[in-house]
């Protein structure tokens, strides 16, 4: 039998395997569709391959150093490896499972095709990224400061905190059966008779549910491993949690900054059809977000004064963070709600405002403020039709 | 012979128990209707059937076999659903979704009788373009095209209908009805629709609170438009609420 549209690159052993097949048919397009626009491609091509020569020239020094220490921890990288594996295969689980409940193909005799190749595609992931580490370990020792052993120990390391982690998190992440379990862990359960009523509550809250979804487990897996290993060697329980605690602040507080640009393009899009003010949909918005940056930038002065920085530091320092949200807040709303683009806006200005203070004390804050007013008022004074 | 036997089929998600012990029979050359207002199951009692979930209790059975457990392979060799539209991988052309169907379902051959609907249906046109890029019609048109293939005992349809034109919905609903006229499938389809119910089911039910609350035979479908115009509209606006 032939299937003349079905590339024949892909190999014939998939086609036992409709739902991967599928995926690497429509990967296949994806390729083809990106080779239609050479320019795009090429330039795509010679942005990847400049950044990892540059990397690996650049950070080699820095990697050598960090292979050296991490040796001499050797615990903590199998511990970070197996939790690196472990959320990958939890997460790998869930989308297989959400991937094969909700494929187009689920009438289809899935059930018959081999478990061998299911297996595999199964632990691909987990493969496919160990060997990039264990080969990015080897190509280390191109530096002369990385023997070719050290690099073996390391990818070991490596390797082993993968094998030891990925089964775990793949058994721990195994689902109860649908009757069990609401429609979603996220969705939480009504606690009184709701009322409805004309009200901004829940604007309010769309930026703040919008940045705890960006970090979910699944979401911030990567970010926790980084956290870990900023914990230094020897490090006592309640500080490593205090380390931990900061690095949870600092997300939020980075994950509420890029909200409301994100919520705000949406909100606008749902409301743009009714006659709704600029503050009137500014305010709502941005009211319990700046709320939650105040007290998490309080809380970070605070974790700054316990690691005996200057108090006048630490405020500064909060100052600026503060000024920096005002800044990109209304750049980003204003803009969205004249329907201009904002991104390379709020970007440049940003940068303009942090070389300003770099050059002089309160410049960029003041900057900062003066151009938030001024987007507040073309937003405030904006006609809409 | 039934192609489809649901028997005291229990779903729930969480505390919320959505199907309370339905049942429904469909047989071979019968097109039937499932009805019922917005939320109360039709859509799970269709994943159910087509294996996507496992009801809590209760039995479904596709010519005789078990959806659910070893024969599930076997029932859905004989089932043919038509998805929704969104569940398409945009990434795809539509020759290339009816070919990994078809594989899916190990077939030879794409059927003919598949390929001369999509010629009806003026699909044709768009095989090779990406899938995203289709209107919703162009969508629903590929949808049913795959729910046809294989020449299944079942066929079950979602909605399928809806943003079809009036030219390919009358097509289609001519190519079911020479199917069921021999006998080579029953048809079930989840509508809001009560014009088709009148003029092509030769059996509804209508779903409320998680039960059957109703069930017309083709003759009493055939009293009801004596009655005249929107008496079946009438009929199920008088079957009380269970709860």
């Amino acid at each position: 039998m032939s299937w003349p549209s079905i590339p024949r690159t892909i190999p014939r052993w998939l086609h036992g395997h409709p739902l991967a097949l599928s995926t690497a048919v429509a990967w296949v397009n994806r390729i083809r569709r990106l080779l239609r626009r050479p320019s795009v491609s090429s330039f795509i091509a010679i942005t990847v391959l400049v950044a990892l020569l540059f990397a690996l020239v650049a950070l080699a020094n820095w990697a050598s150093s960090v292979m050296q220490q991490a040796l001499k921890y050797s615990a903590i990288v199998v511990a970070a490896s197996g939790l690196y594996a472990a959320s990958l295969m939890s997460r790998h689980r869930r989308t297989i499972e959400t991937a094969r409940a909700r494929t187009w193909l689920v009438a289809t005799p899935l059930a018959s095709r081999g478990s061998m190749q299911t297996l595999m595609f199964t632990v691909l992931p987990l493969i496919w990224r160990t060997t990039a580490a264990v080969t990015l370990a080897v190509l280390l020792t191109l530096d002369s400061s990385v023997s070719i052993e050290q690099s073996l120990q390391l990818s070991a390391l490596i390797a082993v905190g993968a094998a030891v982690g990925g089964p775990c998190g793949w058994w721990l992440s195994r689902r109860p059966a649908m009757h069990d379990k609401p429609a979603s862990r996220y969705t939480p359960r009504t606690r009184s008779e709701p009322s409805i009523a004309p009200s901004t509550d829940a604007l309010a809250h769309w930026p703040i549910a919008q940045a705890f979804a960006w970090g979910r487990p699944e979401n911030a897996r990567l970010l926790l491993g980084a956290a870990v290993l900023t914990i230094p060697g020897g490090t006592g329980i309640l500080g490593a949690l205090f380390i931990l605690g900061t690095w949870t602040v600092g997300y939020y507080l980075v994950a509420l900054l890029i909200a409301i640009p994100h919520v705000g393009r949406s909100a606008l899009q749902w409301l743009r059809s009714t006659p709704i003010t600029f503050w009137a949909f500014a305010w709502p918005l941005v009211r319990r977000a700046f709320l939650h940056q105040v007290i998490g930038t309080l809380a970070a002065m605070g974790v700054a004064r316990a690691l005996s920085a200057a108090l006048s530091t630490s405020m500064y320092l909060g100052v600026i963070w503060l000024a920096l949200v005002m800044l990109i807040w209304a750049i980003s709303l204003a803009d969205a709600y004249r329907e201009r683009s904002f991104a390379m806006k709020a970007a440049i200005s940003t940068f303009a405002a942090l070389l300003a203070e770099a050059r002089v004390h309160g410049l960029g804050v003041a900057i900062s403020v003066f151009v938030a007013i001024l987007h507040l008022h073309l937003g405030a004074s904006h006609e809409r039709a | 012979m039934n192609v489809l036997d649901v028997e005291s089929v229990h779903a729930r998600f969480g505390a919320h128990e959505v199907l309370r012990g339905v049942s429904l029979q469909v047989a071979r050359g019968e097109w039937s209707c499932l009805l019922g207002p917005n939320g109360v199951g039709k859509s799970t009692l269709l994943h159910c059937i087509v294996g996507r979930l496992d009801p809590a209790s209760g039995e479904i059975r596709i010519s005789g076999i078990r959806i659910s457990g070893e024969s599930a392979c076997a029932a859905k060799r004989r089932l043919g659903y038509a998805c929704s539209p969104e569940q398409l991988p945009g990434l795809l052309t539509g020759r290339q979704c009816l070919e990994v169907y078809a594989i899916a379902k190990d077939l030879e051959r794409i059927d003919e009788d598949v390929l001369a609907l999509a010629e009806e249906l003026r699909f044709a046109p768009f095989m090779d373009a990406f899938v995203d890029t289709y209107s919703l019609g162009t969508r629903q048109k590929l949808c049913v095209l795959l729910g046809l293939l294989g020449n299944p005992d079942l066929i079950v349809l979602d909605e399928a209908f809806n943003g079809l034109d009036p030219r390919s919905s009358l097509t289609l609903k001519r190519h079911l009805r020479e199917r069921l006229s021999a006998d080579r499938c029953g048809v079930l389809l989840a509508t809001h629709s009560l014009d088709i119910v009148e003029h092509h089911a030769d059996a509804a039910a209508l779903l409320l609170d998680g039960v059957v609350a109703k069930r017309w035979t083709v003759d009493e479908l055939e009293r009801l438009k004596l009655l005249g115009e929107h008496a079946l509209e009438r009929a199920i606006a008088e079957v009380p609420n269970l709860d």
